[in-house]
């Protein structure tokens, strides 16, 4: 048993002039709900193609932890790649059926998916008929079909209405709690930051960033300060060692520190005179991790 | 069994997929059927020099198979057709891809579709088999299985015709496209080929496959017939079908689904 479900190993993919992948390596502790982010074209797709079978890499290697060969790996993981892929002519039940087969799981726990998707109502109409939220649901269920240990989702909230996107994320954490080591790929941040532990940061191919979500977010010492006196406390603020970023946000002013906590803050504009109405730390999203992480990496 | 169980599932409730077998199976039935009554002249006149097939003993035993292996030939474009039509499905849908994705290795996945491929062209033979076993007619002293190799060639011809149209649907990703490709290559492109460059004429592959047969209706005119179809002939067809197979296997391993 190794502690990864799956190493990845310098992986590159040219498509024609186009750099998909260069170099990238990361691995997935088991357990965890890892993200894999960036905006469109910045390789999520590419990574998770490879990874499953249908996209060849030009260099690079990967391995599924416990399993001998990649595609009796895949028999064992649930996987969703870009579009839900089903026979337009055939009902849920039938469309399950195929994907039972090449899984050699059975059909037993069918209609069990199906209700935790709620398509149970509709298992006998043809997958033509469906709304798109409910074709991704229908994949979601193909990839629980085999009562898997790792679940692969490329966008998994494509196509959903607000209520589907709290659905499918209330089902990724439930999902997580039962020990399913969940890899997810989207470029929704927010997504990523409710439900993963784990962020793998991807732009134009690259690897930007890869750790623990709580990681990032405890990183950044932002606070938001208050004081009768804006212009006094600004300038105040700009006279202390430390205090960095130091910008207006409205009623607040919002700076970074960097070795000296808020006590210390506190006891030196105390002794300036200046009483703070408001001292509130702030942790860093995802959101603005991600924005400096991607601005840095474009210059 | 997984496989068949796999394909059996796709194909089960697929009303097109039948529809076209059925039509293939009708009509061949109807032709057979009256192919007995089909007569010509070259004049247009009733009674000008021509062809009239009752004297040709069609349903007699042997000759009956070597009469229905050459005619059903015509109608392999109909299982070309249905082929093509599986694949591209496949193709389109994306669950050529998505079977990879749940768990099939590229040789699994592409042997499925070889598998439907001698599917087809088993079935083909059998339901000439059940025209001969229906329509034959009993020559005293000659037994059912007297040139039945004909129908061994009529397999091999499908096959071939087949694994032409599987080799086509790897390369281009549209049904109607495939389908007209196929019916240019072999209406224009492969018989002009065939006059421009005597040497290769016999080469080409659905020359290959359909020479295996040759024309029966000729005894009429005193031509000596064929009377069985030479073990090297087939050998050949079964090697050019191989080779498009392979063909496309590589090319299948390669590239990105």
């Amino acid at each position: 048993m190794s502690e990864h479900v799956i190493r990845v190993d310098g992986l590159s993919k040219k498509y024609k002039s186009i750099q998909a992948l260069n170099q990238v390596s990361f691995s997935v502790p088991k357990g965890s709900v890892y993200g894999i982010l960036g905006p469109n074209g910045s390789g999520k797709t590419t990574t998770l193609g490879i990874l499953l079978g249908v996209i060849k890499q030009d260099q690079g290697a990967y391995s599924w932890g416990d399993y001998d060969s990649p595609h009796q790996a895949r028999q064992n993981i649930g996987a969703i790649l870009e579009t839900p892929n089903f026979y337009p002519y055939l009902n849920a039940v039938d469309n399950l059926k195929i994907t039972a087969s090449i899984k050699g799981c059975g059909n037993t726990r069918i209609p069990e998916v199906l209700k935790q998707v709620n398509l149970w109502q509709r298992k006998k109409s043809a997958f033509k008929t469906y709304s798109l939220g409910m074709k991704q649901r229908l994949a979601i269920a193909a990839a629980l079909l085999a009562n898997p240990k790792v679940l692969v989702l490329d966008e998994p909230t494509n196509g959903l209405d607000p209520r589907g996107i709290a659905e499918v994320r209330e089902l990724i954490l439930r999902i997580a709690q039962d020990g399913i080591t969940v890899i997810i790929a989207s470029h929704m941040l927010d997504e990523i930051e409710k439900v993963c532990t784990d962020v793998l940061v991807l732009q134009k191919g690259e690897k930007l960033f890869e750790g623990q979500v709580s990681e990032v977010l405890n990183q950044g010492s932002q606070f938001k300060l208050g004081y009768h006196d804006l212009d006094l406390l600004e300038k105040s603020l700009s006279e202390i060692n430390g205090v960095l970023n130091l910008t207006r946000a409205g009623t607040r002013i919002q700076i970074h520190l960097e070795g000296m906590g808020p006590e210390d803050l506190n006891k030196q504009l105390a002794e300036k005179g200046i009483w703070l109405s408001y001292l509130v730390q702030e942790n860093q999203s995802l959101e603005s991790y991600f924005l400096q992480l991607t601005k840095s990496g474009q210059s | 069994m997984k496989y068949l169980k796999i394909e059996w599932l796709k194909l089960k409730s697929y009303n097109t997929f039948w529809i076209l077998l059925g039509l293939y199976v009708v009509t061949q039935t109807l032709v057979f059927y009256g192919m007995d009554s089909f007569k010509f002249t070259f004049s247009g006149e009733e009674d000008g020099m021509g062809m009239d097939f009752k004297y040709l003993r069609i349903f007699s035993f042997p000759n009956i198979w070597h009469y229905f292996s050459y005619m059903a030939g015509f109608f392999k474009i109909i299982l070309a057709v249905l082929l093509i039509l599986l694949m591209n499905n496949e193709f389109e849908y994306k669950t050529y891809r998505q079977h990879i994705i749940d768990g099939l290795s590229r040789t699994e996945n592409f042997m499925l579709k070889v598998g439907t491929m001698l599917t087809i062209s088993a079935f083909a033979t059998l339901i000439l088999f059940a025209e001969v076993l229906i329509f034959g007619k009993e020559s005293e002293g000659i037994s059912f299985f007297q040139q039945s190799d004909f129908a061994l060639a009529f397999f091999l011809e499908v096959l071939g015709f087949l694994s032409f149209a599987f080799f086509l649907t790897h390369f281009i990703k549209r049904t109607a496209y495939v389908v007209v490709v196929l019916l240019i290559y072999m209406i224009a492109i492969e018989p002009m080929l065939g006059y421009k460059i005597s040497e290769i004429k016999d080469h080409l592959p659905l020359q290959v496959f359909r020479s295996m047969i040759s024309i029966p209706f000729t005894q009429q005119f005193g031509a000596s017939v064929q009377e069985s179809v030479p073990v090297w002939h087939m050998v050949k067809s079964l090697t050019y079908s191989t080779i498009l197979v392979l063909i496309a296997y590589v090319y299948n391993l390669r590239r990105d689904q």
